[in-house]
């Protein structure tokens, strides 16, 4: 593509005006505003689209709240291989032995203010996985359900932590 | 990232390097450099990338190892407790690889933020870098006078770069000309901008920084042959 193509495409990025960063501060509504932008851009630059990245126990967490959001308990025969699987197919991060992890239960809990009643610091690990998964949500779910009931649990982390 | 919607920017100050940086932090910024760009190579050059990571010293390589450590000068208090409770006695950088806990550390705290809200501020961070080490006088004293001047500017250096003798490819034509626009727009280009370059740094991490003295040199040249055709024009007006 010649110069003044690409040219085209910086001045469409920097037609709007909501995302100046005055101060020391922005907003994550100006960053996916920008994401939103930027993803149209490199389609039409040629950037082959990829699998969004994701930290392994952020998309493991993707992975089971999507598979059983809707019911109480994870399947007793649920290993953590299945959920490496999906989560391989829909994002992308480095690929590790599964041996440092623990359980389905361990990475993503059913009652997470039970489970680490007694871990203060595993519960505000998870609270942070959650905090981001929550905040762009859109951008890792595909299920919009399970993204609604993560967003429930992450409140109630909030409230026992 | 608290659970506001508001993010504090870093202070990124290019004259900040890593005084203070002990083996471990050493550690932790090869590793992030290593999970944000090992998804764009191939396997075999998976291992080529690692040591060349831990044993040369590449400039976007380089560039990238330093905004991890500003990444961990502002972790919160909850962040860096939680690093201190990682078990991090071995040293070298392939044993920490099978350090789980610290990957996951690394991934979470490090990584997602720098593919998401983060990113942007690592794209122009790499601007930044790129402009510092071009050392140009000239550079240093342009400045972007008024709207059209700017336009004009840009659109002749853009088009010297295409007639450059070392062929460039889109992303990198793209980076040359956004540091001639962050520069002339006294760094205040806006966050899509820099997020572009975010992305695109993070995909081709080790291919610039093989080709940055190509780069370096297109610049130069598109630079300051558009400050001579420029002043051919004679003085403005």
């Amino acid at each position: 593509m010649n110069a003044k193509k690409l040219l085209i495409y910086l001045d469409q990025l920097e037609r709007e005006p909501n995302l100046k960063v005055n101060g020391n501060t922005y907003t994550l509504e100006q960053v996916k505003l920008a994401k939103k932008i930027t993803t149209d851009i490199e389609i039409e630059l040629g950037v082959k689209p990829s699998k969004p990245k994701l930290s392994r126990r952020r998309a493991f967490i993707v992975i089971l709240e999507e598979l059983y959001y809707d019911v109480p308990e994870y399947p007793e025969e649920l290993s953590l291989d299945v959920i490496n699987r999906r989560a391989v197919q829909r994002f992308e991060f480095a690929q590790r032995t599964l041996n440092g992890l623990a359980t389905p239960l361990e990475i993503h809990p059913k009652d997470a203010c039970w489970f680490f009643e007694d871990n203060g610091s595993k519960k505000m690990n998870y609270r942070r996985a959650l905090s981001y998964l929550v905040n762009f949500r859109s951008l890792f779910f595909q299920i919009a359900p399970a993204a609604e009931s993560l967003k429930e649990k992450y409140q109630e982390v909030l409230l026992c932590s | 990232m608290t659970n506001q919607n508001t993010i504090k920017i870093i202070n990124f100050s290019l004259s900040e390097t890593s005084n203070s940086s002990t083996a471990i932090i050493d550690d932790i910024g090869n590793l992030f450099v290593y999970l944000i760009h090992q998804n764009n190579l191939e396997q075999a050059q998976k291992k080529t990338f690692l040591k060349v990571i831990e044993e040369k010293t590449l400039p976007m390589v380089d560039m990238a190892k330093q905004f991890a450590f500003h990444l961990i000068n502002n972790f919160s208090d909850e962040v860096v407790q939680e690093l201190s409770a990682i078990q991090t006695k071995e040293k070298g950088f392939e044993i920490m690889f099978d350090n789980d806990k610290l990957v996951d550390f690394v991934e979470m705290e490090m990584v997602d933020p720098t593919t998401t809200y983060r990113k942007w501020e690592f794209g122009k961070f790499a601007i930044e870098h790129f402009l510092n080490n071009i050392n140009s006088t000239e550079l240093e004293k342009i400045k972007g006078d008024n709207d059209i001047a700017t336009k004009e500017f840009v659109e002749l250096f853009a088009s010297n770069l295409d007639t450059q003798a070392a062929k460039l490819d889109d992303h990198e034509k793209l980076f040359l000309i956004v540091a001639i626009r962050h520069k002339l727009s006294e760094n205040k280009l806006n966050i899509a901008t820099y997020d572009l370059m975010g992305s695109s740094v993070q995909r081709n991490l080790l291919g610039m920084s093989l080709r940055m003295d190509i780069l370096k040199k297109s610049f130069r040249e598109s630079f300051s042959l558009t400050i001579k055709k420029q002043n051919r024009k004679g003085p403005k007006r």
